[in-house]
């Protein structure tokens, strides 16, 4: 039976239960970093809410993309994920705002989009597939068993 | 609201009496704006983990019509109004009866003025019990999926801390399918600021 498990503001999870579906809600200027191992079927996902951590140490490890995704990557190898298998997929980054407000903001989103890029890019791991950017928010659902990827908006659901 | 919880017994009355006030203002504010009899529920509030709050309207996939004000001065936070799609059309019909078909800019410009309304009721009743100097910025809309209305908001804060205070009031009406969220949620430096000033400005209570 299908089991929702949501993966929070700045959270991680990793999981190697069939049933569970990793979901994170309201997906606007975050990036959530999936990767997923086919032989092993063990799925992480890490919710990112900012670029940098500065070198500080985040009181929640998921918060950064330079502290997120290094721990998620850990996380994946002790459970016995092999590097070389893992399919790496990326959603997120919009601005939402920017919709009814197109001045100039922060463009957070832009660059949680690529920080998450480069780290992943700097730990050799290659994006196999992402949506990212936009102005649309995304509810993400992320299925163990099969790795698939859903992203809904408000226009419609795309796979990944 | 579940995952509330360390609401002190003395913040817990002091809060109590500012929000109260502040409900009562708002809700008439809103029904003199909306020309219909508007009841809004007694507020809920506590401190939640920033991951609760995306939770705050029940549904994190409705779509919803919300405005967010940052507010700044002795006090520091963001409030929100928020309504169900549902409920914003109902409120349209009324607002914009006899416009233009396209009325994009309309309907963000009245859905603006219905938050700026509601929260600068809320925060001169708060402002006239503290004594406090409150200043928020112009409302920003959005249509979106509600826990992505939070998020921004989130994003910011959660650079100061995990938990927040959050006071949710819920408002209707009897006569049309209106249903509709006010979220008040300060800094947690700030409530201190609050609770002291108001209890110096109420010793008695």
């Amino acid at each position: 039976m299908e089991k929702t498990v949501y993966v929070g503001f700045g959270e991680y999870r990793i999981s190697d239960d069939p049933d569970e579906v990793l979901a994170t809600l309201g997906l606007g200027s975050c990036v959530a970093v999936m990767f997923w191992c086919p032989s092993k079927k063990i799925a992480g996902m890490v919710h990112v809410m900012l670029p940098c951590s500065d070198g500080s140490s985040p009181a929640i490890l998921g918060k950064y993309a330079d502290t997120g995704i290094p721990v998620l990557l850990d996380g994946m190898l002790r459970l016995g994920a092999r590097k070389s298998d893992l399919i790496v997929k990326l959603t997120g980054g919009a601005e939402i705002l920017k919709r009814n407000y197109p001045l100039p903001r922060l463009a957070i989103g832009e660059k949680n989009s690529a920080a998450c890029e480069e780290v992943l890019k700097k730990m050799r791991l290659t994006v196999a597939a992402k949506d990212l950017g936009g102005v649309r928010s995304r509810h993400v659902k992320f299925f163990v068993k099969t790795g698939e990827v859903f992203v809904k908006s408000m226009v419609g659901t795309v796979s990944l | 609201m579940p995952g509330y919880s360390r609401f002190e017994e003395i913040q817990e009355k002091v809060w109590k009496a500012i929000v109260r006030k502040g409900t009562e203002e708002t809700s008439q504010a809103l029904q003199s704006f909306l020309k219909r009899p508007i009841q809004m529920t007694s507020a809920v509030m506590g401190f939640l983990p920033i991951s609760k709050i995306l939770f705050l309207t029940g549904q994190p996939d409705q779509v919803v019509t919300s405005a967010r004000l940052i507010f700044s001065g002795d006090i520091e936070g963001h409030m929100f109004l928020i309504l169900p799609l549902t409920s914003w059309e109902e409120c349209k019909k009324k607002l914009l009866k006899g416009t233009e078909k396209d009325q994009s800019e309309l309907e963000i410009s009245a859905f603006a003025e219905m938050a700026n309304i509601t929260c600068s009721f809320f925060i001169s009743a708060l402002a006239n019990m503290t004594g406090l100097t409150i200043h928020f910025t112009p409302p920003e809309v959005i249509t979106e999926m509600a826990a992505a209305v939070f998020e921004e908001t989130l994003v910011q804060l959660s650079l100061e801390t995990q938990e927040l205070l959050t006071v949710e009031t819920t408002f209707f009406s009897h006569e049309s399918e209106i249903k509709g969220f006010f979220f008040f949620i300060p800094l947690p430096s700030s409530v201190k600021v609050m609770t002291q000033r108001f209890l110096e400005a109420s010793p008695f209570l």
